[in-house]
């Protein structure tokens, strides 16, 4: 683990807001040659904005701050600017186009020509180069559709090297592979930094670390809060870094232990989904709420999913009070009284051109609507208590809900399970994408609603709301439900600890 | 606002402000000012005699772009109504004067399998994903074919004495297709704006995964708005029977675009999720009058080809205008 002496990036009190929010504050950072940099940092921590500013999606606020590659200023006007200065960013969402083959995407953007005819040996001649840079050999000519996920995260990385890039950036790499795959990345991306390549790894995932940067650098709120050598700090010190909590004020935030019935209402057992999720098991008690802690890709969203019967590759048993149900899907999840509310509002959540009433009742009817003519009568008084009651700022019940802030949308997206009166809700990721004041309005009700005795598993990966709001928190790590903690232990503390390496000591 | 939203009101004169704010009051405007210039300058357009036959000629594609405006709305398109109606009109014939099939029978069984065949096109929409565009692009040359393979594409002269009243006949002077159009045009407009499986149709072709996990069954929905097409293009296809009194496999032919054309120049969106059947309704009537005044006014015929592309154009940019603003 050598870092060469020469610096290759700086960057100097960069600053960043977008309206009122201070997205980024005066933060420095310095990269020397071929150093493995770590960016760590919870959800809103900064992290992606700084990736931002570095790679030229976004300018930072006038005046405040400086980038400097190989000691020269830069300001660079867009993404693909950064990229021919050096800077380039491989992003969690994959950027390949399935039908191209692996050579054509690599140098994709880039594609050499002679008199308008691609040049194929050109772009083999190319796509060959970066890959044997990273050191892997995949068949040049194959579709991307036909490669693995690792493979296709290979091929991202290569279409990265393609141009030859000083400091490479990776967001993520490893949300979307499995152990072994995350070794074989590592082990690639020392043999990159060692050729001289710089590089930004933005994780989640504590265990990678040590194994794969020299340094790392934690932001918290937009801040800088330390820079240090990997090997000079253990597990529990980052994760308090990160978190960034004392104990006093995290405790006070803990919810206060309640008396939760042992009635349960939803029973799940033996959960499979291949790859992903081994044999989960848990009960849910009637107005409990239980929060799922996990890092991306332990297999939340594929649980919440199972049970409400959305992954036909995921198996196992659920019942719901005392009611075993085979084949689930949706609507017979709905008709049980289990509601699920999806992670992307935008893609599963909302028909944004429909308006917000309309959003709000499509469970609700043919079920306690009844059917087959709507009841006009019992939607708009529904309709009207609903907003009431999610307090949703709307300048009417047939605005379009589309245009509606993300906190409202995602209150009616609830809205839409309550309308139906649901006995167990399946939360995922609901406080995503939504303001201060709409989050705590959302904690609040599933408070209430758990007070009037509806059932939550409230997955989150904004651990401090799974301290605030659950009254048991059960940890998902490696494929399994690994940890329980009550609530009243449940610190963010704790649990980034045990979600990120199952030890809450020191990294070995 | 679309009419759909008349589902859920939330003030006394909602009805009236909507009937302002309604995204097809501007085309109404427009076939108003048509309709006026046509009764001062075209001969004979402002009789009732002639009305009534533009109803009647309207029927001939508005009953289908009724259906095809719940299918656009889910998402969906279908391509296949015009050689749908030829085939079932082709069965009619063949039933009737080859094997000796009485009437009512004939056409009981060759709407059941324009119906049937719908709903096949929905259940691969659904289960293979084949686009809808695709499947019923494979019926609008299957069907077409089969069609003249029933008839060798000469027609077959039917003789079904009192039964083609319900095709041709009149009601207190009012064609019976004139009347037809209008059934359609309420029950569907019912269906869109009053019933659950309706406001489904609308949540699933604004968003199909939303309306999954809401618990609205989408393959049902897929497969009725699909099946609900092949019904109006099998009925279609009688009327047209009736009118020449054989079973013709030459008939309807366009019929998809005509529809199609219609329902988007009264405002529904190809993108799914929005639409009115009333819209549609004043789209049917704007081309069914602009095409009777084209031909009173002696126009070349092929001249209203153009006038109608240009039509759908000039709606669909309205629209687009009209939704930028609203959005800004």
């Amino acid at each position: 683990m050598t870092a060469l002496d020469e610096v290759v990036l700086e960057c100097e009190d960069l600053s960043k807001s977008y309206g009122r929010v201070q997205a980024l504050d005066k933060v420095s950072l310095t990269l020397h040659r071929g150093e493995v940099r770590a960016l760590l940092g919870k959800n809103g921590a900064g992290k992606s904005t700084l990736v931002k500013l570095l790679s030229g999606v976004e300018h930072p606020d006038k005046g405040a701050g400086e980038i400097r590659l190989a000691g020269q200023p830069v300001r660079w006007s867009s993404a693909l600017a950064a990229q021919h200065g050096g800077i380039t960013v491989v992003h969690q969402e994959f950027s390949l186009v399935p039908e191209l083959s692996i050579a054509e995407n690599i140098t994709l953007g880039h594609w050499p020509s002679r008199g308008g005819i691609v040049d194929k040996a050109e772009i083999r001649r190319r796509a060959s180069k970066a890959m044997a840079m990273l050191g892997v050999e995949l068949p040049l000519t194959w579709p991307v559709s036909r490669l693995s996920t690792a493979e296709q995260q290979l091929v991202e990385i290569s279409k990265a090297l393609s141009v030859e890039p000083k400091v490479l950036i990776l967001d993520e790499p490893t949300s979307a592979l499995n152990s072994a795959e995350v070794e074989v990345l590592i082990a690639l991306l020392r043999r990159l930094a060692s050729q001289g390549v710089s590089i930004i790894y933005v994780s989640h995932r504590m265990r990678e670390i040590p194994a794969v940067a020299d340094t790392l650098t934690v932001l918290r709120d937009g801040r800088e809060v330390a820079t240090r050598r990997v090997k000079d700090v253990s597990t529990q010190e980052v994760a308090s870094l990160i978190a960034g909590s004392n104990r006093a004020t995290d405790a006070q935030g803990l919810l206060k232990k309640r008396e939760v019935s042992d009635e349960v209402v939803l029973e799940v057992k033996g959960l499979n989904v291949p790859e992903v999720l081994e044999n989960a098991s848990f009960n849910l008690h009637r107005g409990e709420v239980l929060g799922l802690a996990g890092l991306l890709g332990s297999g939340r969203t594929e649980l919440l999913e199972t049970i409400f019967g959305q992954r036909p590759n995921g198996s196992g048993e659920v019942t719901v009070l005392g009611r075993k149900l085979g084949a689930r899907r949706p609507g017979k999840m709905l008709d049980a009284g289990v509601g699920m509310t999806t992670e992307d509002r935008k893609r599963s959540g909302i028909v944004p051109v429909l308006s917000i009433a309309e959003n709000m009742m499509l469970s609700a009817r043919g079920r306690v609507l009844g059917g087959p003519m709507l009841d006009i009568a019992g939607e708009r008084a529904s309709a009207d208590s609903l907003v009431e009651k999610l307090r949703i700022r709307t300048d009417g019940l047939r605005q379009p809900i589309g245009t509606l802030s993300g906190g409202n949308q995602q209150k009616a997206v609830i809205g839409r399970c309550l309308a139906s009166n649901m006995k167990v809700l399946l939360l995922d990721e609901p406080t995503r994408g939504v303001d201060v004041d709409a989050k705590r309005q959302i904690y609040d009700l599933i408070r209430e609603l758990a007070d009037a005795g509806v059932a939550s598993v409230f997955v989150s990966s904004e651990l401090e709301e799974l301290s605030q709001v659950c009254d048991r928190v059960l940890i998902l790590r490696d494929g399994g439900i690994r940890e329980e903690l009550p609530g009243d232990e449940a610190t963010s503390e704790r649990l980034l600890a045990l979600a990120m390496t199952g030890k809450e000591g020191h990294v070995a | 606002m679309s009419t759909g939203a008349t589902a859920v009101s939330n003030g006394r004169f909602s009805r009236v402000r909507d009937a302002f704010a309604w995204e097809g009051t501007g085309l109404l405007g427009v076939l108003v000012i048509v309709f006026v210039l046509l009764s001062i300058y075209a001969p004979n357009f402002l009789t009732t005699a002639n009305l009534l036959n533009v109803l009647q000629q309207a029927a001939f594609f508005g009953i289908v772009a009724f259906a095809m405006t719940l299918v656009i709305v889910s998402g969906e398109i279908d391509v296949s109504v015009g050689s749908s109606a030829a085939l079932t009109s082709s069965l009619v014939g063949y039933m009737v004067a080859s094997m000796g099939f009485s009437m009512p029978l004939a056409a009981l069984i060759a709407v059941a399998v324009a119906v049937s065949l719908g709903a096949f096109v929905g259940w691969i929409r659904h289960v293979f994903n084949v686009p809808t565009f695709i499947g019923t692009l494979a019926l609008f040359l299957a069907l077409r074919g089969a069609a003249h393979l029933v008839t060798n594409t000469f027609p077959i002269p039917i003789d079904s004495g009192e039964f083609f009243y319900w095709g041709t006949g009149r009601i207190f002077g009012v064609p019976v297709a004139a009347l037809y159009l209008l059934i359609a045009f309420i029950v569907v407009a019912f269906i869109a704006n009053f019933t659950v499986f309706g406001r489904s149709v609308y949540a699933v072709g604004g968003n199909a995964r939303t309306a999954q996990i809401s618990g609205i069954n989408v393959l049902k929905v897929r497969i009725f708005v699909m099946a609900i097409s092949g019904f109006t293009a099998g009925i279609t296809g009688l009327l047209q029977t009736a009118q020449l009194a054989s079973g013709n496999s030459n008939i309807a032919q366009g019929l998809e675009f005509d529809a199609i054309a219609a329902a988007v120049i009264g405002g529904t969106a190809m993108s799914g999720g929005k639409g009115s059947v009333v819209g549609t309704l004043i789209g049917v009537l704007f081309v069914a009058i602009l095409l009777n005044g084209m031909v009173l006014l002696g126009l070349n015929p092929y001249f209203q080809q153009v006038v109608r592309g240009a039509l759908v154009l000039f709606a669909v940019l309205i629209n687009v205008v009209r939704t930028r603003r609203s959005h800004t």
